[in-house]
């Protein structure tokens, strides 16, 4: 099969290793994404998770919503 | 959100100290779909909203993800080169790209520290970053949405090469 380019649409993964949220007490679970409760809330006291990297609906209107829910 | 959860978080913010002293009432990380919502959410309420963002602000949506991709269907729809789709692509992510700069998001009422793009740069090793994760990990009271991200997920080279052709 030959092609000119390549297009690969793998998917995304969330990315959380380089934030020190040990650190601070927030979880993450085995694939990375932060650990919330349902309305969010991470392990840590004050400390709210949104969008991809709670690893719940990686699409940008629930990103979205996600981030305009908890004000 | 419904009257419930409402209640529940205003009651849970009243418990909250509000140290006189502190710089921001609502500190996000990442400037991505998540973040941006959270930001423009929080200007509204009349918090006071920083927005640290590592690289450009827009995240995959603006830069990888719907933009781009919705466009590269229309131009695959039209049935244009290659290089006139990627043209196009360009083009509709710099007018985007252009709707959330950190000047935009300042008129609006968030302040923004945008760290310089490094791949595989630790952000606590940048001194703005340590400062303001310092400060949000420090403080009591403090709301932070972790909006950080995600990455391409990317297969793994084959371990020998495909069979000749």
């Amino acid at each position: 099969m030959a092609a000119s380019h390549l297009l690969i649409a793998a998917g995304r993964t969330p990315v959380t290793d380089r934030l020190g949220l040990d650190r601070a007490g927030v979880r993450v679970n085995k694939r990375g994404a932060v650990v919330t409760d349902r309305h969010l809330a991470t392990a840590a006291h004050g400390i709210y998770a949104a969008g991809d990297v709670t690893g719940l609906m990686p699409f940008t209107h629930a990103a979205y919503a996600m981030g305009e829910q908890q004000l | 959100m419904h009257a419930a959860d409402s209640a529940s978080v205003a009651e849970d913010r009243t418990r909250h100290t509000r140290p006189a002293d502190r710089d921001y009432d609502l500190i996000v990380i990442g400037g991505g779909a998540a973040g941006l919502a959270a930001a423009h959410a929080g200007a509204a309420a009349r918090a006071r909203t920083l927005l640290v963002s590592e690289g450009e602000i827009g995240g995959q949506c603006t830069f990888t993800g719907c933009v781009p991709s919705k466009t590269l269907i229309a131009a695959a729809a039209r049935g244009a080169t290659f290089a006139e789709a990627i043209a196009a692509v360009r083009k509709a992510v710099a007018a985007i790209a252009a709707t959330e700069t950190a000047a935009v998001l300042e008129r609006h009422g968030i302040e923004v520290t945008v760290m310089e793009a490094a791949p595989r740069l630790l952000p606590a090793a940048d001194p703005a970053a340590a400062k303001v994760i310092g400060q949000v990990f420090a403080a009591e009271g403090i709301t932070v949405h972790a909006g950080t991200g995600a990455e391409e997920i990317m297969p793994k080279r084959p371990r020998r090469p495909p069979p000749p052709r």
